[in-house]
C-alpha cells in the first residue's frame, strides 16, 4: 500500500493544548517514506505528544494526521511500531508471550506472533530467555524486548521515543544497527532525541521542535550548509584574548585551549589561520559544517543566552558553561 | 467481537486466573465447608480420653436405677463419660443429717477435681423439698452430663412418687411417655419435615449474596491493581498504540468477567466434591438443602446479576484505578464505593429474614445494591416476584450501561494522565463530557 509516492506520515497544522499549556502548536511535516527522519527539541519542546498524537494515543485539537496514506486509526495501529519513552512489560509474562502477545494486537495469528517472536528474540541473542518470566530479564534485556515486541509485526512506520535513552553504549549499537538494518528493508523510521549526535549519525532528514513549534526539517546536509554560522574549531596555546576582535569574527565559544570560533559566511576561514599562525602555537585547526547543535541554538536562541544541559534541557546559559563572547 | 478486544480478554483471563490470589480463591470456599463440617465429623471418630465423674447418692433410692441407666449411656454417644458410683453414704430425709466423712468425702473429691483426676462430680441428697441434685465440675457450665443426670434423676423420683400410688412401674412409664413434636415446613410442593436442610435451605440466601459479592469484589479490585500497574509500568503506551482505548478497556472486563464464571463454576464443583468426599450427615443435609434452594431463576438471576453487577463495579474500579499512580491513591479514591457497596452485607441477614420489607423491595431497584438485594430476595421466602426481578434488572442494564461510558471516558483521560489524582468531581466531570 504504501507505495514510494505516499509519504510515510503528513502532519497537517496540528495543535495540542493541556489546560492553558500549549505543547504543540500548528506543526505541519512530511516524512518521506523510507527515511530515517529524527525529532530533535530539548526536553518538554513537545517531541513526545508529537509522537503520542501520530499514534493516536491522544487527539490532536486541530490539524489533520495521515501515516501511511490513511487516516483510520484502526488501520494504522496495525502498521506502525510505537517504543514509547516510558517502556513497560508485563513482568509474570514470558518474553516470548509478551513479544507474541503485542503481535498479535497487531493483527498477527498467535502461530504466526510467537514464531516471529522466538526468531527475533534469537536475533538479538535473547533466545535462552525466551520462556524466562519478563521480571527474571535484566534492564537491558528487557529493553531489548521492548523494541522486539515493536518490530514483531514487521511494521512500515517504526516510532521511536528517546530510544537511546537509558541503554549502555553496547545496547546503543545494536539499536542503531537495528534501525539501519529497518530502513535498508524499506522501512521509516522516525524517533525523538534530545541528543544531537544520534540524530547527526544515524538520520536522513531532522525535524527540530521547540516549544511547541517547529523550527527547522529538512535533510541533515542542507540543514547543517543552510548558511548557519560555520564554526572553526582549534585547539592552540598562547593569548587568544585577541580572535573575538578580529572584524570577520562574530563570536567565540572558549572551552580552555580549545576554541570554536564562528567567522561571517564569506570570510575564507585560511585568513584567520594566517592571523593566528603568527601569535601562539596552534596544534589543531578543524574547518567543518556546523554541528546540529549549533544550528539548532542558532534557530532558537539568536541571543545565545541559551544552553543544552546534559539530560537535554535547554537552560539560560550561566557561570560554567562554555564562555561565549 | 472485535479481535484485539478478544486478545486483551484472553490475556487477561490467563493473567488472573494463573495468579495464587485466583487458586486460594477458587480452594477457600470449598476448603471452609470441609473444615467446618468435615473436622467435627472426623475429631467424633478419633479416640477421646475418657471423662471420669463421680455420682454420690446420698438418698439411697436412686443408685441402682441410675447405675443402669448409665451403663446404658456409656454404650451411646457418650461412651466417654465414666462414672463411678462406689461410695454410698446415706442422709436420713427426716432429719437431713449429714453422715460420718460426707464432708471430707467432697472435699477429697474438689481436691480430685482441682487435680485433674476427676472431671467432675455429682451429689443427689434429701432436702426439705424431696431430692436435690448438685454438680460440681472447674467448668460447670459446658458439659451435658450434669443435664443427663437431672433428667434421670427427676424420672427416678417421679417413679419413687408414684409408686406407692401407681404401685406398677409399667403403669408408671406407660403414664410418662413423651408427646413428639415434629416441626414442618410448607412449600408449594407439600410438606416437609425440618432439619438442618431445612435451616440450610432457609439461609440459602445469604450464601447466594456473599459468594455474588466475593466474586463481583475479587474481580473488581484485581482490575483496579492491574489498572494502576499498567499505568505506572507505562506499559499502556505500548497497548494503546495497539488497540484503541475502548478495545483495551473492553478486554479488560470481558477477560475477568470469565475469571469470574470460572471462579463461580470451580465453587460448585468444588462443593460437589467436598460433598461426595467428607463423610457428614449434616453437611449432606445441608447441601440438600442448599441444592433445593438452585433453580432455574436463582442460577439464572446468579449469573445475570453477577455479569451485571461485575461490569457496574468493575467499571467504576477500573475508572479510579486509571487517575491513579498508586494503589494507595486509588484505595482512598474506592472508599465511598466500598461503603455503598458494603450495605447489602449489612442488610442481608434481616432481608433474608424479611425479603418483602419495605427496604428491601426498594432498594433491590437501587442500581449499586441491585445485584446484591435481588439475589437476597429470589431465593428467600417469599420470593421476588418475576416483574420486579425484571424490572430490577432492566434498571441494572441501564446503569450499567451508563457507567461503563462514563468510565470509558474517565479511563481514555486518566490512563496517560500523570501527576496527583484528579478530585472526584473532577473525575466525573470527565465522565459527563461528549469525546
Amino acid at each position: 500500500m504504501s507505495t514510494a509516492t505516499t509519504p510515510a506520515l503528513q502532519l497537517n497544522g496540528i495543535r495540542k493544548t493541556f489546560g492553558r499549556h500549549v505543547a504543540v502548536d500548528d506543526v505541519s511535516l512530511t516524512v518521506p517514506a523510507g527515511s530515517i527522519y529524527g525529532f530533535i527539541g530539548p526536553n518538554g519542546a513537545g517531541k513526545t505528544t508529537t509522537l503520542r498524537m501520530i499514534v493516536d494515543i491522544i487527539r490532536p485539537d486541530q490539524g489533520t494526521i495521515a501515516v501511511l496514506g490513511m487516516r483510520d486509526p484502526r488501520a494504522i495501529r496495525a502498521r506502525i511500531g510505537y517504543l514509547p519513552e516510558e517502556r513497560g512489560v508485563y513482568k509474570k509474562m514470558r518474553a516470548v508471550e509478551f513479544a507474541a502477545y503485542i503481535g498479535t494486537l497487531k493483527g498477527m495469528s498467535a502461530a504466526a506472533a510467537r514464531a516471529r517472536g522466538a526468531q527475533l528474540l534469537e536475533e538479538f541473542d535473547l533466545g535462552p530467555w525466551a520462556n524466562a518470566t519478563v521480571d527474571a530479564l535484566s534492564k537491558g534485556m528487557q529493553q531489548k524486548l521492548q523494541f522486539i515486541a515493536t518490530i514483531i509485526h514487521d511494521p512500515d512506520l517504526l516510532i521511536l521515543d528517546e530510544p537511546f535513552s537509558g541503554l549502555d553504549p553496547v545496547n546503543i549499537e545494536v539499536l542503531k544497527e537495528a534501525v539501519l538494518t529497518a530502513r535498508r528493508a524499506g522501512r521509516t523510521v522516525i524517533f525523538s532525541t534530545h541528543m544531537m549526535e544520534h540524530a547527526e549519525r544515524l538520520c536522513d532528514s531532522i525535524f527540530m521542535i521547540h516549544q511547541g513549534r517547529k523550527v527547522l526539517d529538512g535533510s541533515v546536509r542542507s540543514i547543517r550548509s543552510q548558511g548557519a554560522h560555520r564554526a572553526i574549531r582549534l585547539t592552540c596555546y598562547g593569548e587568544t584574548a585577541f580572535v573575538k576582535e578580529l572584524p570577520y569574527v562574530e563570536r567565540v565559544r572558549e572551552y580552555g585551549n580549545d576554541l570554536e570560533v564562528f567567522v561571517t559566511p564569506e570570510t575564507d576561514s585560511q585568513q584567520l589561520l594566517r592571523d593566528l599562525i603568527e601569535r601562539v602555537e596552534i596544534s589543531r585547526f578543524d574547518v567543518s559544517d556546523p554541528s546540529l547543535y549549533d544550528v539548532f541554538l542558532a534557530a532558537v536562541a539568536p541571543d545565545r543566552k541559551t544552553r543544552f544541559t546534559a539530560d537535554g534541557s535547554l537552560v539560560e546559559a550561566a557561570a560554567g558553561a562554555p564562555k561565549e563572547s | 467481537m472485535n479481535m484485539r478486544l478478544l486478545r486483551v480478554a484472553q490475556r487477561e483471563y490467563l493473567a488472573y486466573v494463573r495468579t495464587k490470589t485466583f487458586l486460594i480463591s477458587v480452594l477457600m470456599l470449598p476448603l471452609i465447608f470441609a473444615l467446618a463440617f468435615g473436622l467435627p465429623a472426623v475429631m467424633e471418630s478419633m479416640p477421646k480420653p475418657p471423662k471420669p465423674f463421680t455420682v454420690i447418692d446420698a438418698t439411697g433410692q436412686f443408685a441402682d436405677a441410675l447405675n443402669e441407666r448409665l451403663a446404658a449411656l456409656a454404650q451411646g454417644p457418650e461412651r466417654t463419660i465414666k462414672v463411678d458410683m462406689r461410695d454410698h453414704y446415706y442422709v436420713p430425709p427426716e432429719t437431713l443429717e449429714l453422715p460420718a466423712g460426707f464432708a471430707a468425702r467432697l472435699e477429697a473429691l474438689r481436691e480430685q477435681t482441682l487435680a485433674g483426676d476427676l472431671f467432675g462430680y455429682f451429689v443427689i441428697q434429701p432436702d426439705s423439698n424431696g431430692v436435690r441434685t448438685d454438680y460440681y465440675a472447674m467448668d460447670a457450665s459446658v458439659d451435658r452430663l450434669p443435664q443427663i443426670l437431672r433428667r434421670f434423676v427427676s424420672e427416678l423420683a417421679t417413679f419413687v412418687r408414684l409408686r406407692p400410688v401407681v404401685g406398677d412401674d409399667a403403669a408408671i412409664a406407660e403414664a410418662l411417655r413423651d408427646v413428639p413434636l415434629q416441626t414442618h415446613a410448607i412449600t408449594k410442593e407439600g410438606v416437609e419435615a425440618t432439619g438442618a436442610a431445612h435451616i440450610a435451605r432457609s439461609y440459602a440466601p445469604l450464601a447466594f449474596v456473599y459468594l455474588l459479592w466475593i466474586a463481583i469484589l475479587s474481580m473488581s479490585s484485581h482490575l483496579m491493581t492491574s489498572t494502576v500497574e499498567e499505568k505506572s509500568s507505562r506499559i499502556v503506551e505500548i497497548i494503546l498504540s495497539s488497540a484503541s482505548p475502548s478495545e483495551f478497556l473492553g478486554g479488560k472486563l470481558v477477560g475477568l468477567a470469565g475469571a469470574g464464571l470460572t471462579m463461580i463454576a470451580s465453587w460448585v464443583v468444588a462443593g460437589l466434591l467436598v460433598g461426595a468426599v467428607v463423610p457428614s450427615d449434616t453437611l449432606q443435609q445441608v447441601f440438600q438443602g442448599l441444592g433445593s434452594a438452585f433453580s432455574s431463576t436463582t442460577v439464572i438471576g446468579f449469573l445475570g446479576f453477577f455479569l451485571l453487577g461485575f461490569f457496574f463495579y468493575a467499571s467504576l474500579y477500573i475508572g479510579i484505578g486509571s487517575v491513579c499512580n498508586t494503589l494507595r491513591e486509588a484505595q482512598n479514591l474506592l472508599q465511598p464505593v466500598m461503603i455503598v457497596m458494603m450495605v447489602p452485607l449489612f442488610l442481608m441477614f434481616y432481608v433474608t429474614n424479611n425479603p418483602d420489607h419495605i427496604v428491601a423491595v426498594v432498594g433491590s431497584f437501587i442500581p449499586p445494591f441491585t445485584p446484591f438485594l435481588m439475589m437476597n430476595r429470589i431465593p428467600a421466602n417469599p420470593p421476588a416476584p418475576m416483574w420486579q426481578i425484571l424490572l430490577a434488572a432492566a434498571i441494572m442494564l441501564i446503569a450499567t450501561w451508563i457507567v461503563i461510558q462514563g468510565a470509558a471516558k474517565v479511563f481514555r483521560l486518566g490512563i496517560l494522565m500523570y501527576g496527583k489524582p484528579p478530585t472526584l468531581p473532577e473525575i466525573l466531570r470527565w465522565a459527563r463530557q461528549k469525546i
